[in-house]
């Protein structure tokens, strides 16, 4: 039982040892990830080290980043205003008369044609 | 060639249903029975014909025939007229209901006026009822522009620009419907010259 306890409390120590090296080691490598990705991102990392000025190099990468966004943007408006014309052809198109209005329409004039024709008729055969 | 809600000014819009109403009377009253199934028929067509469109340029323009509609219904011509706008109003909201006594007097009163010259320059011969249909058809659409131009003084428009451009814009429209008016009176004086006899008796 003694023996047993002692083996026991043994291996939880080494257990708890090991997790906390572990975790020390992860704590450690993202800080020094967080602190690389901080400093610099991946791409720069040889112009960096080969201790260029860092200042112009900057400023060239914000140009860069400008004129895609101003690329993005013009096709953007470009895209939009196809999306605004074809808006404007499917409502011209959608308040076209259809078929239903053509035949309403037909459909009307001959019925009240018809009921004057009726009037007309009934007049006729009580006038004589 | 219609005019839309709230262009003309009040009196102008009142005036002209008045004058629209009285003259659709008069057209009623002057509708034989017998004729009834072909003012129905013609307003039919004289409905839908604003449908077609006739592609000009940029733009289009579409049919009107008032002067067909005038060749063959003659006095007739004008409830046939105000009927077909009423419903083209409801239904396709082309023109303004607050504006239907103007566009009824713009189509009704070339309309009139078509019919009226073809029964008096109608002749006997083929050649002659042609031309007079096909002038008369044409003259329906240039009546009409006119009428238009003359309506638009009273919101303001200056005649000779609004006439000038309802023409030129409708030319295309004035040859087509020249030819199909001189198409269709030369088919009814083949087929069926009665229709075409008794299309004015007031002018006969």
């Amino acid at each position: 039982m003694g023996a047993f306890s002692l083996l026991n409390r043994f291996s939880l120590w080494f257990a708890a040892g090991l997790i906390l090296g572990a975790a020390l080691f992860a704590l450690k490598a993202s800080a020094q990830d967080f602190q690389l990705s901080r400093s610099s991102p991946p791409g720069r990392e040889a112009g960096q080290l080969a201790g260029q000025n860092d200042k112009p190099n900057r400023f060239e990468q914000c140009d860069q980043i400008m004129a895609q966004l101003q690329q993005q943007k013009h096709l953007m408006t470009r895209e939009l205003a196809q999306i605004k014309r074809e808006l404007v052809a499917l409502r011209e198109h959608l308040s076209r008369p259809g078929m239903q209005e053509i035949f309403a329409g037909i459909g009307y004039i001959l019925g009240l044609v018809g009921i004057a024709f009726y009037l007309h008729c009934r007049k006729l055969r009580k006038g004589p | 060639m219609h005019i839309s809600d709230g262009v003309l000014p009040t009196s102008m819009a009142v005036g002209s249903y008045a004058v629209s109403l009285a003259l659709t009377a008069w057209s009623v009253r002057k509708t034989r029975g017998d004729d009834l199934p072909k003012v129905a028929v013609v307003t039919s067509s004289f409905f839908v014909a604003s449908l077609i469109h006739v592609p000009l340029g940029p733009t289009s323009v579409h049919l009107l025939i008032p002067g067909l509609v005038g060749i063959l219904l003659g006095s007739s011509a004008f409830v046939s007229v105000a009927l077909g706008l009423l419903l083209q109003s409801l239904l396709f909201q082309f023109g303004g209901i607050t504006a239907w006594g103007a566009n009824s007097l713009m189509m009704g009163l070339p309309a009139l006026t078509a019919g009226w010259l073809f029964a008096l320059i109608k002749g006997k011969t083929l050649f002659r009822t042609v031309l007079a249909g096909a002038i008369c058809g044409g003259l329906g659409v240039m009546l009409a522009g006119t009428v238009l131009a003359v309506l638009l003084i009273s919101s303001g428009e200056d005649f000779l620009g609004v006439a000038k451009i309802a023409l030129v814009a409708h030319l295309p429209v004035i040859a087509i419907e020249a030819a199909i008016s001189a198409f269709t009176v030369s088919f009814l004086y083949k087929v069926k010259p009665e229709l075409l006899r008794t299309a004015f008796p007031a002018a006969t």
